[in-house]
């Protein structure tokens, strides 16, 4: 089973081979890496622009709704057609200085694409448990910390705003993770947050999550949406 | 018969000249045709898309109605209205009786083919308007928040909360692309610090009420309710007589059984989706003072307020909200959401419609009996 990695910006491993996957919500950039003797698909959040729609695709053609500074659904999307089943999605400058895993999230972004599923009622993904418990547990394992809400708005917040929040116990802000979350399992992922400091290597790290992954998928992640994700495919996608 | 139209419905006597009845959770599994005799079947063509189907019901209800109500789409053929042309001034079109009750499902029919983020509000609502309804009437599926609330009540909410980010909630082309444009952070550095505290959380709040005010420049507009009062879109006239149907009786002191604390109205939150809210995004919400969760009333409250239909809708507890499901564990979104819904709302437009002339004045006594 094979572990995606999803972080803003260029990874922090060594010797990258960058390569490419397209997903009709835009092209990822990707490198393939072993830790821990496990193949490793670290992916870059934000997806370059796809010229040409991949004619394999049978999805709806995305909708002229809000511009997007970030289509998540690009990234979800190609951690499924690398073939990976648990995912962990990276994000830094929350002002933490231990890794953390979030208990809970809570969700304020807007102009994002939230759903790959307009029918069927498919995209009523259920938020219990919040995260993949299984690969929380893992993260925990590594050494994480748990029992916070991580917030995510469209921007870090100004002043009173974190104070607003804070006040209300809320002191994890991010701009990243969600709808990635949300779009991670309406594809049957596993996803989890890991919030790190800025600036942390966490290749080590990872090396002991990988080591506590589950080989077989317990959880519910994998049921979410009773495999109506493979309509958004063509039948020439094995994965 | 004198009609009243728009903010007059609200002071005055509630004999409107058509109502509409928009199907939500489970309208997919119903035909209307088990519930009333279906006279009328029409797609309208707006600015905004062909409407859903619109089918006008007689108000007389026979005994056994599935067995003499003819199949609905092979007695009338689809016809289209004429379209406005999208900045003309809407054309109130010749109502064909004196008083009619339209409905239509939200999601589809036959299945739900629409979640509730892609439903098309606006041409929902025009064609509404276009039809010559003065009200809407609506049944919504709502998660519960209120641990005093068990699945499979009802109620009726008084005031909303609007968490939807994507949704084109006005008619006004300017504050839409605005809202597309994503202007909203320029907005907030003018506001200063203070303000934008109130951004953070009521942001939607706000920025709702930024479009509404645009939006009342618009001819169109300018006939209906007062964007600027829209602050709480449901008619409270209307609210009185959907609860006078349920048997509950109408008083501020009656309902408070379903409120937090001494909170005295229901109150609605309306989250994007289509995912379903964490437990902290509900934990949040009912300290903000939420009774129910759901994804649909808005933008159809404010997209009804821009037009000048008054506004109610009847919630079905349909589960509890995430994190407080050991509350009540039980789960409804079955056909019996949508037979309460329609059997309560068919009721309603009954006595909110009028026959004839005659049938009007008996209800207006009536009316002023129940205000007494």
């Amino acid at each position: 089973m094979t572990l995606a990695i999803i972080e803003t910006g260029k990874s922090q491993i060594q010797n990258p081979k960058s390569q490419r996957v397209d997903t009709p919500f835009g092209m990822v950039d990707y490198e393939q890496v072993a830790i821990n003797g496990s193949e490793v698909c670290w992916l870059d959040r934000h997806p370059l622009k796809s010229q040409i729609p991949n004619p394999k695709f049978q999805s709806p053609k995305p909708k002229a709704q809000i511009l997007s500074p970030v289509d998540s659904r690009a990234v979800a999307m190609a951690a499924r057609l690398l073939g990976a089943e648990q995912v962990i999605g990276v994000v830094r400058d929350a002002g933490v200085e231990r890794p953390v895993v979030p208990a809970d999230f809570i969700e304020f972004s807007s102009g994002r694409p939230t759903t790959f599923f307009e029918t069927m009622g498919a995209g009523y993904v259920q938020q219990e448990p919040p995260f993949c418990p299984e690969m929380s547990q893992a993260l925990r394992a590594a050494g994480a910390e748990t029992g916070r809400t991580l917030l995510v708005l469209d921007e870090l917040p100004e002043a009173a705003e974190r104070a607003w929040w804070n006040g209300r116990g809320v002191s994890l802000i991010t701009p990243e993770s969600q709808p990635e979350g949300a779009l991670c399992r309406e594809l049957e992922l596993c996803y989890a947050v890991l919030v790190v400091p800025a600036g942390m290597q966490i290749a080590p790290l990872l090396a002991t999550v990988v080591a506590h992954l589950p080989v077989e998928r317990q959880c519910g992640c994998g049921t979410a949406v009773g495999g109506k994700w493979k309509l958004l495919l063509g039948s020439d996608v094995t994965h | 018969v004198q009609h009243v139209q728009g903010e007059q419905i609200v002071e005055g006597l509630l004999v409107l000249k058509g109502v509409v009845i928009f199907g939500g959770t489970a309208a997919y599994h119903i035909d209307p045709a088990d519930f009333a005799t279906v006279v009328e079947r029409r797609v309208v063509e707006t600015p905004y898309g062909p409407s859903p189907a619109f089918y006008r019901l007689e108000k007389s209800l026979s005994e056994n109605p599935k067995s003499q109500i003819p199949n609905p789409k092979s007695q009338s053929p689809i016809s289209n209205l004429q379209s406005p042309h999208p900045k003309s001034k809407i054309q109130n079109p010749k109502s064909p009786t004196p008083s009619s009750i339209w409905y239509a499902s939200r999601h589809g029919e036959g299945k739900l083919e629409r979640s509730a983020r892609f439903v098309n509000h606006r041409a929902n609502l025009w064609a509404a308007r276009a039809l010559g309804v003065e009200m809407v009437l609506s049944w919504n599926g709502v998660g519960a928040i209120n641990p005093a609330l068990r699945v499979g009540e009802m109620v009726v909410p008084a005031a909303i909360m609007d968490w939807t980010r994507h949704r084109i909630s006005s008619f006004q082309e300017e504050a839409i692309n605005r809202r597309e444009r994503g202007e909203r952070r320029e907005e907030k550095s003018e506001e200063g610090g203070a303000r934008s505290v109130e951004r953070g959380i009521g942001l939607f709040l706000a920025e709702g009420a930024a479009l509404r005010e645009a939006a009342r420049t618009i001819d169109h507009i300018k006939n209906g309710r007062d964007p600027r009062q829209v602050a709480n879109p449901f008619d409270e006239r209307a609210r009185q007589v959907i609860y006078s149907v349920l048997r509950i009786p109408y008083s501020e002191s009656d309902y408070t059984q379903y409120a937090i604390g001494n909170r005295q109205f229901p109150v609605y939150v309306c989250t994007e989706g289509p995912r379903l809210e964490t437990a902290a995004e509900i934990e949040l919400a009912a300290e903000l003072g939420a009774d129910v969760v759901g994804m649909t009333l808005c933008p159809e409250v404010w997209l009804a307020a821009e037009l000048g239909l008054a506004y109610a809708s009847l919630c079905l507890v349909t589960n509890f909200a995430t994190g407080r499901k050991q509350i009540d564990p039980r789960r409804d979104f079955g056909p019996s959401v949508a037979e309460r819904g329609m059997n309560v709302l068919l009721a309603v437009a009954k006595r909110l419609t009028a026959e004839n002339a005659e049938d009007a004045e008996k209800k207006r006594e009536e009316e002023r009996g129940i205000v007494e």
